[in-house]
Parts: C-alpha cells; structure tokens; sequence
C-alpha cells in the first residue's frame, strides 16, 4: 500500500510537472473583437459544425493564443483536412471579420494496416510461432446529416469481416458538445486478447459472432479544457482459449461454452493542444478521471493430448467462469515536440490505479502504466504534391507493467512487456494506411 | 543513442525550401560580421499569404557558425493590420527590441532587405579554408507568447537595451554571453510549434581586412 502512495505520488507530481505551464501573458497580445465569423468552402451544415467547435462566439474579443487554439481544435476535427483563419475589416473600425476557409476530407475513405510483430518467444495467437502478421482494411462513407450530424457506415476486415455503423451530433446543448455512437458487428471468428485486468490468464479467445457499442459524450470546459463521459460493450462468442505464452506445445486449446463480455465506462476531464487528432506533431494532451471496467469470461473445458501409444485418460477439471470488476483511476499525459520543422519527438506515460474483485474474493489493488518514447519524422519535402497530406515514418518504445490482483495459476499477477516498433504512415484527402514492424523485447506474465 | 540517430536522420534530410535561390550577403562592416537576408523570404507564396491573414507571424532567425563553435539567435514578428492597411513589426535579438511599422508590403521587403543582422563575437579564423556561415530561417504562424513567458522566469535582470538605434544583434559577446546565449535558446526552443516553411543557407564568411 505505501508502495502504491509513493506510485501515485510520483505519477501525479509529473502530472503535474507536465500539465503546469506558465499563465500566457497577455499583456503584449494582440486581441480582437469578432463581429462575424464566417466558415468558408463548406457546406452549412459543416459549417455549423467547424463554427461550433472551434467555440468562438461572434461579439467576443479573443487574442491571437485564442485563435490559435480555435484554430487546433477546428483542425482536430475528423471531417477537416485543413483550415486557416484570416482576419478582415468589420463593420467598425477595431471590429473584425473572422474568415475561416476550409478543406474537407472525402466523404470517401480507405483505412489500412499491415503490421508484423516478432517476439522472442513463441506465441499463440491466430498461429503459433514467433512472429504475427495482422492485416486490416476497411472502407467506408460518411456525411453530414441534419443540422451538425455527421454519419459513418463501413465494411472490413481484421481477418474476419466486420461492418460498421456511427453517428456524431455535433452542436450538443447550443455549445460545443458533442456525442457519438458506434456499433460494430462481426459474424465471422477472430482471436481477441482482452486487457490483463479484464483476463488476468492472458489468454487468446477465439470468437465467432461479436458485437461492440460505443457511446461518449464530450462538453467543453474552456478552450482546451472539455469533460468526456464514455461507455463500450463487446460480447462475443467464445469458442477456445489458450494462453498467448507460456504453453506446451502440444496442448491444445481448451473449448470453451458460452460468451465473453467486456463492459467500461470512464469520465475523463481532457486537456488538449495538439494540431491532429490522427497524427499530431505538437502540443499537449492530458487526461485524467474514474472508470470502471467489469469482464465476464465463459467457462473452458481444457483437452489434453494423450501420450503417444496409451488411451484417452480423464479429462482435466473445466477452468470456471470469471468475473472481475475493477473500479479504477487513470491519468495519461502525452507531450508531441516539434524539434525541426518534420520531426517531433513524443512522450507519453499513462497510469491507472484501482480496486479489482475477482468473482467474490475480497478487492485487491490493481495498477499499472505504460510510457511510451517516440520520433516521428515527415518524409515530405516541401515540393510534394498536395495530394499526400502525410507520409511519416515513426519510431516508438513502449514499456508496460500491469499488477492485478494475486491469483492461482494459470492467471498472472503482474504482466511486464518492453517493445520497440517502427512503421510508416500514409494519409491523404482519402486514405489512412500503416505499414508497420515492431518486436517485443520481452513480454511475460509473473505470480 | 538510437533517438540521436533518429534526430540526425533527420536533420540531415531536411533541406531549404527550393523556390528561395537569392543567397543572404554577409559582410565586414565596422569590425563585425553584418548579414542582409533577400526579401524573397517575404514574397515566397505562402509565408506571404500567412502574413496577409491579419495574425502574427514569426520568423525565427538562426546564425551559426561551426567552425567557432558559435550560435546567436533572434526573432521577428510581422503582423499585418486591417483597418490601417499596415505592417507591424517587432524584432527581438539578444538584449534589443525594435518595433517598427510599415505602410506597404513593399517598404516591408524593402526594410528586410536593407536590414543588416549582426552576428555579434565571430573571432578572426586563421587557415587556408574559409569560415562557413550557416543561416537558418524557420517561419512559424501565430505570435511568440511563450517566449515572453520565457524571459520572465529566466532573464528578469536583463535590461532593456536604451538604445535602440543600432542594427539588431544576433548575440552579446563579454561577460554576459552565458545570460544571453540562454535567452538566444529560449528565443528559438521556447516556441514549440512547427515551421510552416524553413529557409537555409550556407555563406563563405568572407576575409576580414587586417588593420
């Protein structure tokens, strides 16, 4: 416990390292007072969304750090490629007219992703050995819908189809609020590795039909400042299991009969600065706040192969149903620094701590955190073609460390991995693509 | 060690913006080295499309010589007024703040032309190569608040200077070269925004005649 204080403490003194930054003086800064703001090169109803999210408010003075932070979050926007704002004569003199031209992304998109992990052991995920190769795609649409709606649907792949459906309402309660929903759906099989608190057996699921809904809600506070409420379901049904490490290799996986379930919701106070909300280069983001994250796991009957020349014996005892509720808080900050004008560096440590019952024993104390180093460096020169709007090659290390709660093997009580990773990002008007390499140096689960 | 690869990487592939081809002119003049920088930085498309916004734009000057192991650093910021129709200024080198205004983008890129920077403490290099002089423009939208910042955690004894009539100096040589060289750091780290558009050079630092 009093190493858990110390933890806390020093997460939340660098939190606080991170998150303090002196007051902007605005004593020499320019400021002006809006009389009309105007969305141009949109449609209305993108218009209304740009003009409600950027949260200025026509017969208000705002400085130039204002506008500039108006500007991030205009361009933080998913439906966005690109804006810039321009200021012009008013009606009087001091009053100003506030131009802001935009660029929309295609309502057509494609998203992509090839990644090879290797580890240093052998694996078993959807095969078993040292190395995975995970392909994604998927297609989609989206529009604006209605005064400040936007609607998604789309279709792909993770190995097995899925489709896809959302919709944002943008413009929540008169202010810039908004809410999403989003629901997922896959009739064919997958290997889902839940979070070391939702399996502590950190096991590979194999599914069949799954199914996914999520909900948030966001309320700006003031200009960088918001409160984000989010809940997600996912159920799926179970099919086997097997530990991902740590296995003989001859043992099969275990069947197991039912469905597995995963249920969190959090509310996070948000602090963001940075210029993407895909592939930002620079500014601030933090957030912290409660959540609770319940997982249901069905029960598994194990089946052992029996030595060569002799019989079936009896079968081993079935592994029970689980059940783990953890109520939780986290805190994350992650800081992207421009050191040139294509390179940035990025360090992000993230961290929850919380209280985990395991179907009716008594709560244990739960924490864990990730820190995170990268590099991201544009391989654009300033004479590429404006149809690439990004082409980064980026290079992360990543250490995790999970403590759950102390239970009997085959389960862990603590969960470690360090790995490093590269890749290269592709994105224009249409497109997301990542093609990605990474290796886990080590990655183990401990009692 | 693999992140100062990484960096160097990239530092390596970066390149000037291509349109630029006019080179700045460095000079002697006075027992110090004087640099004018071509107004083409101004008229490059869009540098001059973010200063017609009506919103600050600040131009991070970088003048480095390797071979003495010297950097000196200043900044300037150009906002361009509506109502008025006018061009505002502000530089800020070590140890000097200039503000002036202009009334046409013309007399402005005459002005920067005309403008001569001081790249204050370069030592007579002896040797058969000649120095290098590296210059390195960084343009960055939106104005410099945090360099204000900056200066009043760390620089609170540094004196405004009481003449504002010299050229700008791009470093302080003597005994508070340590002072200023952190504020010349502060001038370009403290902004930690990305470079809309990039500008560099490399100058021969020319002979300097011998009294």
């Amino acid at each position: 416990m009093k190493r858990l204080v110390c933890r806390l403490a020093a997460s939340g003194l660098a939190f606080w390292l991170v998150a303090s930054a002196p007051p902007a003086s605005a004593a020499d800064e320019a400021t002006f007072y809006l009389e009309r703001i105007e969305v141009d090169n949109a449609p209305p109803a993108i218009g209304a969304i740009v003009l409600s999210q950027s949260l200025l408010k026509e017969g208000s003075r705002y400085s130039e750090t204002e506008l500039r932070d108006a500007l991030s979050r205009v361009r933080r926007l998913p439906l966005v490629r690109d804006a810039e704002f321009a200021l012009h004569k008013g009606s009087s003199r001091g009053a100003y007219r506030l131009s802001i031209s935009v660029e929309r992304m295609s309502p057509f998109f494609l998203q992509g992703s090839s990644n090879l992990s290797l580890f240093n052991e052998t694996v078993r995920l959807r095969e078993t050995g040292r190395s995975l190769f995970d392909n994604s795609a998927a297609v989609g649409l989206r529009d604006s819908v209605g005064r400040q709606g936007m609607l998604f649907a789309g279709i792909g792949t993770t190995g097995s189809a899925y489709g896809e459906l959302g919709y944002t309402q943008y413009g929540l309660f008169g202010t810039g609020g908004y809410a999403a929903a989003d629901l997922q759906y896959s009739a064919s099989g997958n290997v889902l590795v839940l979070p070391f608190l939702a399996d502590p057996s950190l096991s590979g699921w194999e599914v069949g039909e799954s199914f996914a809904a999520r909900l948030a809600v966001g309320v700006p506070i003031r200009r960088n400042d918001s409160i984000r409420a989010r809940y997600a379901h996912i159920q799926a049904d179970a099919r086997t299991v097997a530990p991902v490490f740590g296995f003989q290799p001859d043992t099969p996986a275990a069947i197991t009969k039912g469905r597995l379930s995963i249920d969190q919701a959090d509310l996070d106070w948000l602090y963001d600065t940075t210029d993407d909300a895909l592939l930002p280069t620079q500014g601030l983001f933090l957030s912290a706040g409660p959540g609770t994250l319940k997982a249901n796991t069905p029960e598994s009957f194990p089946t052992v192969s029996p030595p060569p020349g002799q019989g079936p014996g009896p079968p081993p005892g079935p592994a029970a149903a689980q059940t783990t509720n953890t109520a939780y808080i986290s805190l994350s900050a992650t800081r992207y620094l421009p050191v040139t004008d294509r390179q940035t560096l990025l360090g992000s440590l993230q961290g929850y701590a919380g209280r985990t019952r395991v179907d009716q024993q008594p709560r244990a104390t739960t924490f864990g955190l990730v820190g995170t180093l990268g590099h991201s460096m544009s391989l654009l020169s300033s004479s590429s073609s404006r149809d690439i709007d990004d082409l980064r090659l980026e290079t992360f290390l990543e250490y995790t460390y999970d403590r759950g709660p102390p239970l009997p093997a085959p389960s862990y009580t603590r969960f470690e991995r360090l790995r490093v990773g590269t890749g290269v990002v592709f994105r224009s008007r249409w497109a997301l693509l990542r093609l990605g390499l990474s290796y886990a140096v080590f990655e183990r689960g401990m009692q | 060690m693999i992140l100062a690869v990484l960096l160097l990487v990239g530092e390596l592939s970066e390149s000037s913006h291509p349109a630029v081809r006019a080179s700045p002119q460095a000079s002697w003049e006075e027992g110090s080295l004087r640099v004018r920088i071509p107004s083409q930085v101004l008229l490059d498309v869009e540098v001059r499309r973010v200063i017609q916004s009506g919103l600050t734009v600040t131009f991070l000057f970088d003048f480095a010589v390797p071979r003495a192991r010297l950097e000196r650093h200043a900044r300037l910021e150009v906002r361009y007024e509506p109502w008025d129709e006018t061009y505002l200024t502000s530089l800020l080198s070590q140890s000097q703040k200039r503000e002036e205004t202009f009334s046409s983008f013309d007399s402005l890129a005459q002005w920067w032309e005309a403008l001569p920077w001081t790249v204050s403490g370069v030592p007579r290099l002896e040797g058969s190569s000649r120095a290098e002089l590296k210059i390195t423009i960084s343009v960055v939208p939106f104005s410099a608040n945090e360099e204000r910042d900056a200066r009043h955690w760390f620089a609170q004894s540094i004196e405004e200077p009481r003449d504002l009539g010299s050229p700008p100096a791009a470093g302080g040589p003597g005994a508070q070269s340590a002072r200023d060289d952190m504020l010349g750091a502060l001038i370009t780290t403290a902004i930690k925004r990305r470079a809309l558009r990039t500008f560099r050079w490399t100058v021969t630092i020319p002979e300097q005649e011998r009294r």
